[in-house]
């Protein structure tokens, strides 16, 4: 298929392993996070950190949604689910999140009605078909997610739809960024950019980067030889002294972004003072809710929610490998008590997260194929 | 995704996965689409399309 199979190619991929072996300093250990969830599934699924020199090593970061959604809200979400004459829908991903006394899945097995919709505009049909009931999507995603609930609660304003409510626990990217920058845990050397995040803000939101901190960012696709360009890209950035953003994903991502998403974002949400992840605590002003104008579809003035902090269980380091602080395999439970089948983390729920990604392509050490 | 087919009144299209899959897209985000194009699409949203003049 176009526009797949050539971002696929093996001889080149080997080509662009030889050029980055070309441009790395022996002895230098080089650090790069990719920061969205998608990458992480890809460069396990493809082998592309295989292809790289001993001292390159990827950091996989906070950018799969389900993954640094913390306890509490689960549970706020759970609470909302068993309230009566509620249909609760989300993402099939979000149905296997452990909160503190189970998943929504368990608490669909109790009674509640917790229906998996592929989107927004799903729940908006079911509220549609359903006018008796009140019906709440569990809105979780970053910037890339975000269009396609304001767009949702656009038409049900237009609508005049009494019974569509949305817990939102929307994200942005940039504030958990600067907050593992300004992380004293972690040292990195460069970023490989979200792409898809990117094709909703651009790519000036990351310029603090290389301006503030000194480290190149290459916005990347998805495929593997998009992330090993990108790879190349940033390497021969510091090689050559230069520190900049780059847009490898120019056929998908343009530099300003899709305005029209960013206006109908603007309308619908509004920043929270501050927002709590899992494993990277409170942090200022990441974090969206609806506006005052569309007040009368937030859930959590509709209902009431319980809104108490869970602290995340002792054995799970979903909070280090989030951070980039420690890889899956090292977490005391990978693998063992914590599995997809039966997650204790968020990481090992989304096919998105590292450690569910490390699982299934079966990476339980740090291996290297020769180039 | 692919489109298969353009709703422009009401800003939607009927669209192909790599797998065939046919579901409907929300293109309000997005310029005018016509059948053939192709969309990046997020919880059935058109977010971007395909620029196919980038070599690829």
């Amino acid at each position: 298929m176009r526009f797949v199979d050539e971002f696929r190619d093996a001889e080149i991929a080997a080509a662009l392993s030889r050029e980055i072996l070309g441009v790395v300093e022996p002895g230098r250990g080089y650090k790069v996070m990719e920061v969205c969830g998608g990458h992480t599934h890809s460069i396990y699924k493809y082998g592309v950190d295989d292809l790289l020199p001993e001292n390159v090593e990827l950091v996989h970061g906070p950018g799969c949604p389900v993954c640094v959604i913390p306890m509490g809200r689960v549970d706020d979400g759970i609470a909302l689910a068993h309230q009566e004459g509620v249909i609760f829908t989300c993402f099939g991903d979000m149905m296997r999140i452990p909160g503190s006394h189970g998943s929504l899945l368990d608490a669909k097995a109790e009674g509640a009605d917790v229906r998996m919709v592929y989107s927004p505009l799903d729940a908006l049909r079911i509220a549609e078909r359903n006018p008796d009931r009140d019906v709440i999507f569990f809105a979780i995603g970053f910037e890339t997610t975000a269009p396609s609930t304001a767009l949702t609660l656009k038409r049900a304003k237009a609508e005049r739809l009494h019974n569509f409510f949305v817990m939102c626990n929307h994200v942005t990217i940039v504030p958990p960024l600067r907050a593992l920058l300004d992380s004293p845990d972690l040292r990195l050397d460069g970023f490989v950019g979200p792409g898809h995040v990117s094709t909703v803000v651009g790519a000036r939101p990351f310029e603090f980067i290389p301006r503030g901190y000194g480290k190149p960012v290459v916005i990347a696709g998805f495929e593997p030889l998009d992330i090993l360009q990108a790879i190349q890209m940033i390497l021969r950035q510091l090689a050559e002294g230069r520190c900049e953003v780059e847009n490898q994903y120019k056929r998908v991502v343009p530099w300003e972004g899709n305005a029209r998403a960013l206006e109908v974002m603007a309308e619908v949400f509004e920043l929270r003072p501050h927002f709590e992840w899992r494993g990277l605590g409170f942090i200022s002003q990441s974090g969206l809710k609806l506006s005052a104008a569309y007040a009368d579809f937030d859930a959590e003035l509709r209902f009431s929610v319980p809104g108490v902090r869970v602290a995340d269980p002792k054995a799970c380091q979903c909070g280090e490998v989030l951070k980039g602080v420690i890889k899956p395999w090292e977490c005391k439970v990978f693998g063992t008590a914590c599995t997809p089948e039966r997650p204790i983390g968020t990481c090992m729920v989304s096919s998105e997260g590292a450690c569910a990604a490390y699982y299934t392509f079966g990476r339980l050490t740090r291996e290297r194929a020769t180039v | 995704m692919r489109v298969l087919s353009v709703d422009a009144m009401r800003g939607l299209a009927v669209c192909a996965g790599e797998d065939g899959e046919r579901v409907e897209v929300d293109t309000l985000l997005v310029d005018p689409t016509g059948v053939g194009e192709r969309l990046l699409v997020h919880a059935r949203v058109a977010i971007a399309r395909l620029d196919t003049r980038v070599p690829a």
